[in-house]
């Protein structure tokens, strides 16, 4: 069980994730946002995101909307590197390798 | 309309003013931990309620195509008040706090910072830390604590919009375990106060509303009860009862017994045998 924590120094450990009942996600340090740029050739590399404390490879240039093709959006949210990204800029803002992304949605809870 | 005193308003008008709400049902109500989402969708409508708690939770954007809770509550007209349950720092809370409020589009927050996993009790420190961030940035806090009359009114100093006593442990079921400390925090409280946690089942939520508490917010009781739907109506007639026992005002209580019927014009007694 984890501790309560909250000095400067136990921030800085990994801590579980208040999206799941175990660890994950987290740790990872913050890289600006970078903004919409006309897209690079998927050749020059991709990247690697942890998202939803899941490791996933992607091509350079993938926006943040991408993740979110596959899903009833309504009532979803993201944060990259712990801070929340308005759904307004889903669509613009791309992701960088190293990000962090948390997907939440609403769900049964008392 | 009652004649009983001007200062105690009739059912009819007896409204929960809360974070810009008007709620007429004072029943707050989780929507975890229910046998099937159909129970939960019919014990809400049995409860009355129109304010119900959600969490937060990672959604698998690959596999996608599970139910959107959200989309089912929104869509029958329930005002969604979100939580930070599972939070154990200021820090996680606040993020979930401003995720949920992009995601839900309301700035209010069931705020829960808990200490550990075997108590689920809060962690007031960290609590009280999260409180003032979330309402410096403009949320509308609704705190989970303990029942200490002293964090209740400095959780009222930093803004928050209502105070969440807890009546017992999460999930406990055990009933308002220290009445007077919830009295006392109603007595001094200029907010709502709002019992959350502990209620097992009517009797609780009467004796709560009995001490004037403003509204209780429960979940387990109704989830988990043999026939959640029937227990439901059974809180919401108990809120009904327990509030409006509070206002009639209730007899003082006494030592020792007071005849009802009338002592004079009694047949000639024999008297005492001691």
């Amino acid at each position: 069980m984890m501790a309560p924590h909250t000095s400067e120094a136990a921030r800085s450990d990994p801590t579980p994730s208040p999206f799941t009942g175990e660890g994950g996600g987290g740790g990872l340090p913050s890289h600006d946002t970078h903004t919409a740029q006309p897209s690079q050739p998927l050749s020059t590399g991709g990247i690697t995101v942890t998202v939803n404390g899941e490791e996933r490879r992607l091509p350079r240039g993938t926006a943040i909307a991408t993740l979110m093709t596959d899903v009833d959006t309504l009532g979803s949210a993201i944060a990259r590197n712990r801070e929340v990204v308005p759904r307004s800029h889903w669509d613009e803002v791309l992701l960088t390798d190293g990000d962090t992304i948390e997907v939440v949605r609403p769900t049964q809870g008392g | 309309m009652t004649t009983d005193s001007p200062h105690t308003p009739a059912p009819t008008e007896d409204f929960l003013a809360i974070a810009g709400l008007q709620l007429t049902s004072r029943v707050l109500l989780g929507t975890a931990r229910y046998p099937s989402t159909q129970l939960l969708l019919d014990a809400l409508e049995a409860s009355g309620t129109q304010l119900v708690t959600v969490a937060l939770r990672r959604v698998d954007p690959v596999a996608g195509g599970t139910e959107n809770l959200y989309r089912l509550l929104v869509e029958r007209g329930y005002h969604l008040l979100p939580n930070t349950a599972g939070c154990f720092t200021a820090r996680d809370a606040v993020l979930t706090a401003e995720l949920a409020r992009e995601a839900l589009g309301t700035s209010r927050i069931k705020l829960e910072v808990i200490a550990d996993e075997e108590t689920l009790l809060p962690d007031v420190e960290e609590l009280l830390r999260a409180a003032e961030t979330l309402v410096g940035k403009g949320f509308q806090v609704f705190p989970y604590t303990n029942d200490d009359p002293v964090t209740a009114r400095k959780l009222e100093e930093i803004g928050c919009v209502a105070v969440m006593p807890l009546g017992a442990p999460i999930g406990s079921g055990l009933g308002i375990r220290n009445p007077h400390n919830i009295e006392l925090i109603v007595q001094r409280a200029h907010i709502p106060v709002i019992v959350d946690a502990g209620v097992g089942t009517a009797s609780d939520v009467a004796v709560a509303f009995e001490l004037g508490v403003d509204g209780v917010l429960m979940n387990t009781a109704v989830a988990q009860a043999r026939q959640p739907v029937r227990m439901a109506a059974a809180m919401r007639a108990a809120a009904v009862a327990g509030r409006e026992a509070y206002l009639a005002g209730r007899m003082p209580k006494r030592f020792y017994a007071e005849a009802s019927s009338p002592m004079g014009g009694r047949i000639a007694a024999e008297s005492a045998a001691w």
